[in-house]
């Protein structure tokens, strides 16, 4: 069986505390104090209208707290999720490039090339095309193979 | 870095600012209460001011408007007759039907007191500021907030024991 010893203050303590809180002149410690005293069951009277304040303090304060909680949860499960999506775009990004060449799946980069490096020389020895579009083959082929080393 | 900006722009002119009030509210003590509620409620939107390139004109701006409109309760208030309230009281049974329970009576209790005093009570006493954090921010001794403090506090014990005793 498990005891839970609780330190209270006294009921004397407490009526010193309460007469300085009306004053304006307590801590916030002790204002903690004072507010587990009268959270207590069963207390004297005379305490009923301390309980009533500090209760309907206590719980303004729970509510702005519970606020914090809940934004923290949110946060807590945006950030999980975040990570998840990071993680697979990571893994998907780390995973073999490959190129398909006359139906077969080729992941060596310099047989990519020279294949593409071919079929381009095909296309440029045609003068007009290569007057029209301008193009570097050689140039071309490294931006397409940009992706393929990393 | 807001809070900063605050007690770098904000907390010098405090003096402006006092003038600026004392000269629409005439009475000193009024106006010191207004520039007091103005700072309390600057600090609390410190996140807003990024928008404002000078704080010093925000600041002077909002304690116009807020003395301005202190004026014009103070004046609509005068116009009721006093009796008006003390004859409608507190021991209407109507009103004893609608208050349900001590937290409705005391919420209705903090709401109508004076507005520096709901300030520091709510910042003291939800907020757990310290005092000697009030008075930094207000620009006051300790005293005067302790003052305040005890006055919003007594205020809403008496209030309570009248409004709940049958």
């Amino acid at each position: 069986m498990k005891l839970q010893i609780k330190h209270t203050i006294s009921y004397s303590e407490a009526d010193q505390i309460i007469e300085r809180y009306y004053e304006g002149l307590t801590t916030v410690l002790e204002e903690k104090l004072l507010r587990e005293f009268l959270s207590q069951r069963n207390l004297p009277e005379r305490f009923e209208p301390e309980k009533a304040i500090f209760g309907y303090f206590a719980n303004k304060k729970q509510k702005s707290v519970f606020s914090i909680h809940s934004f923290v949860r949110w946060a807590s499960a945006a950030v999980l999720i975040i990570t998840v999506i990071s993680v697979e775009l990571f893994s998907l990004k780390t995973e073999k490039n490959y190129a398909y060449i006359n139906g077969k799946k080729i992941t060596d980069i310099e047989l990519v090339r020279s294949f593409a490096e071919n079929s381009f020389k095909d296309i440029s020895d045609d003068a007009s095309v290569n007057e029209t579009y301008n193009l570097d083959s050689k140039e071309i082929i490294k931006q397409q193979l940009g992706a393929f080393s990393e | 870095m807001s809070q900063e900006r605050f007690k770098a722009e904000i907390l010098p002119i405090r003096d402006k600012l006092f003038h600026i009030a004392h000269k629409i509210l005439v009475e000193e003590e009024e106006a010191e209460d207004a520039v007091q509620e103005v700072l309390l409620k600057l600090w609390r939107n410190c996140n807003s001011f990024e928008k404002y390139e000078s704080l010093a004109a925000f600041a002077t701006t909002v304690i116009k408007n807020h003395c301005l409109d202190r004026l014009k309760v103070k004046c609509r208030s005068e116009l009721l007759d006093e009796t008006h309230y003390s004859r409608a009281g507190t021991d209407n049974p109507y009103l004893q039907l609608e208050r349900k329970n001590s937290e409705e009576v005391l919420k209705e209790i903090i709401e109508k007191l004076p507005e520096l005093q709901k300030a520091i009570i709510r910042m003291k006493d939800i907020e757990e500021y310290e005092v000697e954090e009030i008075a930094e921010i207000t620009g006051t001794k300790l005293e005067a907030v302790r003052m305040n403090l005890s006055r919003a506090r007594k205020k809403v014990r008496d209030e309570y024991i009248k409004l709940t005793s049958t």
